[in-house]
């Protein structure tokens, strides 16, 4: 192989190298599994950001209070695309919820929704429980991991948990 | 010709030049972007797209990215208003409000714009949206310019909080 050819291929070699940003924030979550414990699965890590490793249209994890331990199941996220096509997704036993792209519009107790359309942003969210109801402020213009920007703690980037009433657990 | 007439002559050519340095947009009318920030919190500013930090246009909003310091439910900040009309105009500093990077990115390609990750915002040049930052660009401050705005508000706003 001439001079030339290899170092071309080593520069392209270096390229596939190291972590992609998302393969970074995924590592960074851990392998630890704080909230659950059990096998993966739709109730697994609750309050992290989904699409990082999942494949869904949009996928989060709603709290009645930003300092509970796990989220709240049963309740329902209600949600409106840029095409004005809705539907409701009910949270599992971890609080979480997910959609996924499949044949025909389905919901099961696991918290799947499987719509047969893509998504069109924008998205406009409301989540709903025992009498509660609370709109998102914002619409979500491209990014499905609720957590994004939903992160644990408020901060300059992040609006906090996703949660039903403001304050702590009386 | 000898090189202190040369010298003299290149001189008196540049006294009679342009101003060195001259920038139409050295500064971004802060005063009336009051008119521009509803909309731009509503369809530009959230936490997943220009509230992100890390982009090259990087804009504060009460329902999105926070100015250090600033608490999360607080209206926007006199330094968060500085900032955004600052950010605006300094994403393409020097350049004319009608190919300014700020006007173009979000126009659709065919209508004359650039690729945009977020997509096209406005499909003409005829948006609301687009009249309204042309018109904060170039400081047009006429009724037509608040109509622009005032439509772009109505379509995209982000509601008050819930009491």
């Amino acid at each position: 192989m001439s001079r030339a050819a290899l170092a071309l291929a080593l520069a392209l070699l270096a390229g596939c190298l190291g972590s992609t940003p998302d393969e970074a924030e995924a590592e960074a979550l851990g392998d630890t599994d704080h909230h659950f414990g059990g096998e993966p699965g739709p109730q697994h890590r609750p309050g992290q950001p989904c699409l990082l490793c999942h494949g869904f249209q949009l996928a989060g994890t709603v709290y009645r209070f930003a300092d509970d331990r796990a989220g709240v199941p049963g309740a329902r996220v209600h949600v409106m695309d840029g095409e004005g096509r809705s539907f409701t997704a009910t949270t599992n036993s971890s609080g979480n919820f997910y959609v996924t792209r499949g044949g025909e519009l389905e919901e099961d107790d696991d918290g799947e929704v499987e719509l047969p359309y893509a998504l069109a942003y924008p998205l406009e969210v409301e989540i709903e429980h025992e009498g509660i109801a609370r709109p998102m402020r914002s619409r979500i213009w491209r990014e499905g991991s609720c957590a994004h920007c939903h992160g644990p703690e408020v901060g300059p980037d992040s609006a906090g948990r996703i949660v039903l009433e403001d304050g702590s657990a009386p | 010709m000898n090189a202190r007439l040369t010298l003299a002559l290149a001189c008196a050519a540049l006294a009679c030049g342009p101003e060195v340095g001259s920038d139409p947009m050295s500064a971004p009318d802060v005063g009336r972007y009051d008119a521009l920030h509803p909309y731009l919190e509503a369809r530009c500013a959230t936490l997943d797209c220009h509230g992100d930090a890390g982009r090259p246009l990087r804009l504060f909003s009460e329902t999105g990215l926070r100015a250090p310091g600033v608490e999360r439910d607080a209206e926007l900040q006199p330094q968060e208003r500085m900032a955004n009309a600052w950010a605006l105009v300094g994403v393409d500093p020097g350049a004319e409000p009608e190919s300014h990077l700020s006007v173009l990115k979000p126009l659709a390609e065919q209508a004359g714009g650039m690729h945009h990750v977020g997509e096209a915002v406005w499909a003409s040049v005829e948006d609301p949206g687009y009249r309204c930052l042309l018109g904060w660009l170039r400081e047009d401050g006429d009724a037509a310019w608040e109509g622009a705005c005032a439509a772009a508000r109505e379509t995209w706003s982000v509601p008050p909080p819930t009491p």
